[in-house]
């Protein structure tokens, strides 16, 4: 008996022994909490894909600067070719913005669009975030503005019809490290409109950014108007899409983007877009954005 | 021989927990610092557990990625996200033993070395690092610097993008060990 009792506690030290250190690390994982519901990082890496909104917002106390230049159309049938480098030569839109984080679910935003003209205002708020532990699986996220143009127009009577006010809910889902997808549902109010055309308007919009190296993805995305195609024989309009390739550095993201947008505020493009993908009705387009932390 | 088997059996279940003191702190700070042309990159982390085990010196330690908290929000979100791939490997952990024998019961500093396995984004490393122990009474503390290659974790950084980024990452560790309870 006693030497089953020696053998037993002989056995159990050999077991400690060659165990210890994973038994050691086993014990300390039960003291230690499990991970937190944090907040997944980096579903997208702008506050836009290419035209549609997504989840992101620039963090507390930082600043973002973001130039986005959208050229003319490539295709000749819509105005481009080599005569104009194929819109190199043009500037459709320019839009230079300044976002920046009151906290780090809550941005606030001024831009100033070429196009239209617009002076605008923003604002978008993480409503819910997609958390690492699954327990929230989507992010939802609130965004508006209003713009404020500054265009001689004949459609013009007074001040107020200058105004245009843009609503959005956009649902966002990191599906793995490496694809994240985004759709949104808005609402554009324009003030005053031209014939042919409507104050209110609503839309769809989708998309989604594939990262292929560690510092690069491919994004794109799509957006429909309701309710458009009632106007298509009078005047030329089309959905709007995009696809590109975003290229993240240390403090810049850079992306290089084709869309047939025609311009780069949703309040524009969303009902502005008259060229077509089919006739060349693309354009290049590029965003430097550079992050400053106060 | 049924109250032998039972007496055994307790004996190796509680054996470890029973009989050999071990420390524990959950208030372990880990620091790094990184020195660059462009810009010094510095982080803190106070996610860190650690475990002692002071009959056999073996040694643990546990840290949330996601604990490392910087400066710049943006160099925390490229360290989670492409650096340490924090969504697939949220832990680093050190699991080894102390090759030097002291006396845990007497007041004094203690330097030693330790070896064991390092976990660094999903990779095993077998180190061997040096550390200080501070005995004062209760107390007990432990601080080491250690220097971190990140190419021997296979964190890659592009060069051509990132030059801001030290190849050699100097990292500071101080922990305050209790007596560990086991939780009932």
């Amino acid at each position: 008996m006693k030497k089953n009792i020696l053998v037993f506690l002989f056995s159990s030290l050999i077991a400690t022994g060659a165990f210890a250190q994973d038994d050691l690390l086993k014990q300390l994982q039960a003291e230690t909490p499990p991970p937190k519901n944090e907040p997944v990082l980096a579903t997208f890496k702008g506050n836009k894909i290419i035209n549609i909104q997504t989840n992101e917002t620039v963090k507390k106390k930082n600043l973002d600067i973001r130039i986005n230049h959208l050229f003319g159309n490539i295709g000749r049938e819509s105005g481009g070719s080599f005569h104009n480098l194929y819109g190199f030569d043009q500037s459709q839109d320019i839009r230079i913005g300044a976002h920046y984080g009151i906290t780090d679910r809550l941005m606030t935003g001024f831009s100033r669009s070429k196009r239209q003209e617009n002076l605008e205002l923003l604002l978008k708020f993480k409503a819910l975030e997609q958390t690492t532990n699954h327990k929230i699986p989507i992010g939802i996220t609130l965004y508006g503005n209003t713009t404020y143009s500054t265009k001689v127009s004949e459609l013009v009577q007074k001040d107020l019809h200058r105004i245009t006010y843009f609503g959005e809910i956009i649902v966002t889902r990191k599906f793995s490290p490496k694809f994240s997808m985004g759709i949104a549902a808005g609402y554009l109010h324009r003030n005053v409109v031209g014939p042919n055309d409507e104050n209110d308007n609503i839309n769809l919009s989708g998309g989604f950014r594939w990262k292929f190296t560690p510092s690069a993805s491919f994004i794109v995305d799509y957006s429909h108007t309701l309710g458009r195609e009632k106007f298509k024989e009078l005047n030329d309009v089309f959905d709007v899409a995009g696809a590109g390739i975003e290229i993240e550095t240390g403090g810049h993201v850079f992306s290089v983007m084709f869309t047939n947008a025609s311009g780069i505020l949703e309040n524009d493009f969303l009902v502005n877009t008259d060229d077509n993908w089919e006739k060349g009705g693309i354009k290049f387009s590029f965003i430097i954005s550079r992050m400053f932390k106060f | 021989m049924l109250r032998q088997f039972l007496v055994l059996c307790f004996l190796c279940f509680s054996g470890t927990v029973l009989c050999q003191p071990v420390l524990i702190s959950k208030s372990a700070e880990i620091t790094f610092f990184s020195e660059a042309p462009v810009e010094n990159i510095s982080a803190k982390n106070n996610s860190v557990n650690s475990i002692v085990n002071t009959t056999t010196g073996d040694i643990a330690f546990i840290i949330s990625i996601r604990g490392f908290k910087f400066e710049k929000e943006l160099m925390q979100e490229h360290f989670n996200e492409k650096y340490l791939e924090s969504d697939k490997y949220p832990q680093a952990t050190f699991k080894g033993r102390i090759n030097d024998s002291l006396d845990w019961n007497k007041d004094g500093i203690y330097e030693v070395t330790a070896t064991g396995i390092m976990s660094i984004h999903g990779i095993d490393k077998t180190v061997t690092e040096k550390a200080s122990i501070e005995i004062k009474g209760k107390d007990v503390h432990l601080s080491g610097k250690l220097l971190i290659a990140i190419a021997d974790y296979k964190i890659s950084i592009p060069k051509l993008l990132f030059q801001n980024i030290a190849d050699t990452i100097n990292v500071e560790l101080k922990s305050d060990y209790i007596p560990y309870k086991k939780k009932d």
